[in-house]
């Protein structure tokens, strides 16, 4: 079976034999034909190639493998193994509530027009700080911005196990309009917790 | 028909075109880039999209515009 990755391989192969050509012989571009194979070997396979490998390293960066291949980030990959279900992100990434190998983009996008391009952006923060800056320590870590119960209601909003909580009912409208946070005190109140992670039990997975 | 400045056809006998050497020069630029990127295609570590993207990208666009570049100053 050809996956996409095999494809990608074979495009990028199949540009390096044809600028080895002409490498080798770049007289070839005397004759039309040449033209042709230059435009396509110089000009389009690059730039499709290229558009290809970006598109899959953006792909690649919504995997929870990337996220976490950070160290400052271990003990947030750390806290999804926690087997407490109080542990929101731990109970959402153990039940496939989010799909386990994209956790983190799952939670931590934006939900709105161009959410994906925000959130990217943001990575690329984390990028800067990560290579140009100095990491915080794991504990001191945030977000820029509150939670956005937004974020939640993608999935649970219209979900039986939200409308018909006799709690949701009652403040529906203030968590709809994010008046209410949902991780606010009291509620789902238990996120990564990183500091408190050597205390806690880990689930060890499935056999 | 090759006359000099003609695509593929070298001023002297024996000596490279400027048109032949801006195509080996593009060709080696594009050529590194795509090297560069089909190594780290698969990198799973934010270096990797790093490497992809500040030399990878930049030597493909280099070679892509020294080959347009190359038709354009092509004398007809």
């Amino acid at each position: 079976m050809i996956t996409p990755e095999t494809l990608t391989i074979l495009a990028f192969l199949s540009n390096l034999v044809l600028i080895v050509l002409l490498l080798a012989r770049p007289s070839l571009t005397a004759t039309r034909e040449g033209k042709i194979l230059a435009f396509v070997a110089l000009f389009l396979f690059p730039v499709l190639c290229s558009a290809i490998g970006f598109s899959a390293h953006m792909e690649r960066s919504k995997t929870t493998t990337f996220c976490l291949s950070c160290h400052v980030m271990e003990p947030f990959g750390k806290s999804l193994d926690v087997d407490d279900k109080q542990y929101i992100p731990a109970a959402h990434f153990q039940n496939h509530r989010v799909p386990a190998d994209e956790a983190c983009y799952t939670c931590h996008t934006d939900y709105v027009l161009y959410g994906g391009i925000r959130a990217k952006w943001r990575g690329m923060r984390h990028v800067y700080v990560q290579y140009l800056g100095t990491p915080p320590a794991p504990a001191d870590i945030h977000l820029y911005t509150p939670y956005n119960n937004r974020e939640c209601l993608h999935c649970h909003l219209g979900a039986r196990s939200f409308e018909e909580s006799a709690t949701h009912t009652a403040i529906r409208g203030e968590v709809i309009s994010n008046q209410v946070s949902c991780i606010s005190s009291g509620c789902h109140d238990t996120v990564h917790n990183v500091a408190n992670l050597t205390n806690v039990k880990f689930w060890k997975g499935t056999p | 028909m090759n006359g000099p400045g003609t695509p593929g056809s070298p001023s002297t006998p024996g000596a490279p075109s400027s048109i032949d050497r801006r195509v080996r020069i593009a060709a080696a630029l594009v050529g590194a880039g795509l090297l560069v990127e089909i190594m780290v295609l698969r990198g799973e570590h934010p270096s990797a999209f790093l490497i992809f993207v500040l030399a990878g990208i930049p030597l493909v666009a280099a070679g892509v515009l020294v080959f347009l570049y190359s038709l354009v100053s092509a004398k007809d």
